[in-house]
């Protein structure tokens, strides 16, 4: 990509999100538009700009995680997923994934709920302000990352279609489409993947919406356009390119219970004490380094959501 | 099945034998080391992706069970062609399968868990996958030590019973495999399905019927 390409393409991009941006200024704060600004780059692309345009050159306002852990590449992100929905290869989801249309996309909101129906996305951006979160990921299968997303708590989507008082979980639903989804012709799935949480899961402050990553807009290969991200679990409750969102009485059977029952509960908090049934969760693997780290209990947020699950046996409720 | 038994008749194919098999002994070493130079290669050009360790893990892994796999495939084919000079290949290939299962252990013992011996213990001792592993490593070691001419010699009647341990082998790195993915995950299949064929071979009823109709 030549440098003037860039030059001319980065003001038509301050243009077209000029809006969000002044609106992301009076939320994020003023040390971090005034950083944004330094980086003369806006936190929201515009959806109107080609998908398809300059390399995105990513940017976080924070560089660490709570506990001083520096982010993961940006690269690294982008290329190493998890999403079967494409294929079972990690390394292959970015290129598979690249027709991916994410536009226009809604959410349909129904079960027990005050106010059903779609939200599109535009509504979404426009609805709630995005701020940047940085997340520890850490993947059941014993590797993580440490991602700064950009998103808002689901609480506030909640607030707003307003759960009936018999509501006790919420469901999400990705998107069902063969056609454009590869990895859902493996029969061996139930196809579509399913994901839930308990209402007091779903209303923690830590319970994200994600719709970008590294200040970009999230791209397919990492849940494009919007994805749930709960960092206290394993990463396959974070439910990508979520297009249905119900409340619901009983306790959502996800993809992965159904598939494995014995290998994947409902909670699936992060948990260096209770093995998955053929590895041990007590180490991790940091995407960019070379040894091992010690896999902390909820992931590291222990503070924020261990009194969430005081009275219950984790081994049990894996 | 005329072009079959036109091959297996002809004189041409019978010239052939001999220097065919010499040709594929050099091969297979040719063959078998193209892996670990590209793995070296990729090391050396940073291309191994994100997860450079688990890349290099799988990489040995699959090798060293494709070569277990192709070990195990000589017999056959020499029953089939009537091929002897072949059976030359069985343990270049064995000795490579083993060489890459030895690099595929080290990886896990050395640059995966780094000498962090405890949670290299707990992973190793509560984790089925990694015990089939342990064991086919160890039953390939052995029979890469007795393969020497000095072994074969020696140990007479028993080397060939020793050397049948081959099938557990191969029966435990499959099983290996299947249990080291996430449920779904179709990679190990068409390497189990090999192994499958080729054990089922070995089967007296299989064998019985093999040599009535050739």
């Amino acid at each position: 990509m030549s440098e003037n390409l860039r030059d001319e393409i980065t003001p038509l991009r301050r243009y077209a999100t000029r809006k969000e941006f002044l609106k992301t200024l009076g939320v994020v704060g003023v040390s971090a538009a005034v950083l944004a600004a330094c980086q003369d780059k806006p936190f929201i692309a515009g959806e109107d700009l080609p998908v398809s345009g300059p390399t995105p050159e990513p940017s976080a306002t924070g560089l660490t995680d709570d506990l001083g852990n520096p982010l993961t590449s940006y690269n690294d992100i982008i290329s190493y997923n998890n999403f079967y929905e494409f294929t079972t290869d990690k390394e292959g989801v970015v290129k598979l994934s690249q027709e991916f249309q994410s536009s226009p996309w809604a959410i349909e909101i129904g079960g027990l709920v005050e106010n059903p129906g779609p939200i599109s996305m535009e509504d979404i951006r426009e609805r709630y302000t995005s701020e940047e979160r940085i997340y520890r990921m850490r993947c059941v299968e014993g590797w993580s990352m440490v991602i700064p997303w950009q998103g808002f708590p689901l609480s506030q989507l909640l607030e707003d279609i307003k759960p009936k008082p018999e509501a006790k979980y919420v469901r999400f639903e990705s998107i069902y489409d063969p056609k454009s989804l590869p990895g859902q012709s493996n029969r061996y799935f139930p196809w579509p993947y399913v994901e839930g949480l308990r209402m007091d899961e779903a209303y923690h402050d830590l319970t994200l919406l994600a719709t970008g990553l590294y200040g970009e807009d999230l791209l397919p290969q990492n849940g494009a356009p919007i994805r749930l991200v709960v960092p206290w679990k394993y990463g396959f409750k974070s439910i990508k390119s979520i297009v249905k969102i119900d409340l619901v009485e009983e306790m959502p059977v996800s993809l992965w219970m159904e598939s494995a029952p014995n290998e994947y509960g409902f909670y699936a908090n992060v948990n260096p004490n209770v093995d998955h049934p053929r590895w041990s969760q007590a180490t991790e693997r940091r995407i960019g380094e070379l040894s091992r780290r010690n896999t902390l209990m909820f992931n590291g947020y222990e503070k924020e959501v261990g009194s969430l699950y005081e009275s219950m046996d984790l081994v049990k409720n894996f | 099945m005329k072009v079959w038994t036109s091959l297996k008749t002809s004189n041409n194919w019978k010239d052939l034998k001999k220097p065919l098999a010499s040709i594929m002994h050099l091969a297979v070493h040719i063959g078998s080391s193209i892996p670990l130079l590209v793995g070296l290669w990729d090391f050396w050009q940073s291309n191994l992706g994100a997860n450079p360790i688990q890349e290099i893990t799988h990489r040995t892994g699959k090798t060293a069970i494709l070569l277990l796999i192709l070990s195990l495939a000589v017999s056959p084919l020499r029953q089939l062609l009537k091929w002897n000079q072949i059976n030359k290949l069985r343990r270049p290939l064995g000795l490579w399968a083993a060489f890459y299962a030895g690099v595929h252990f080290s990886i896990y013992v050395v640059l995966d868990y780094g000498f962090q011996w405890k949670a290299l213990l707990a992973n190793s001792l509560t984790n089925k996958f990694i015990l089939l592993g342990s064991a086919t490593g160890l039953i390939l070691l052995l029979l890469s030590i007795t393969s020497l001419t000095f072994f074969l010699k020696k140990m007479g009647k028993n080397w060939k019973k020793l050397h049948r341990f081959v099938y557990a082998a191969g029966i435990l790195a499959a099983l290996h495999f299947i249990l080291a993915v996430k449920p779904g995950v179709l990679d190990p299949w068409p390497y189990a399905l090999a192994m499958a064929l080729l054990l089922l071979f070995r089967l007296p009823p299989v064998q019985t019927w093999v040599k009535k109709t050739i």
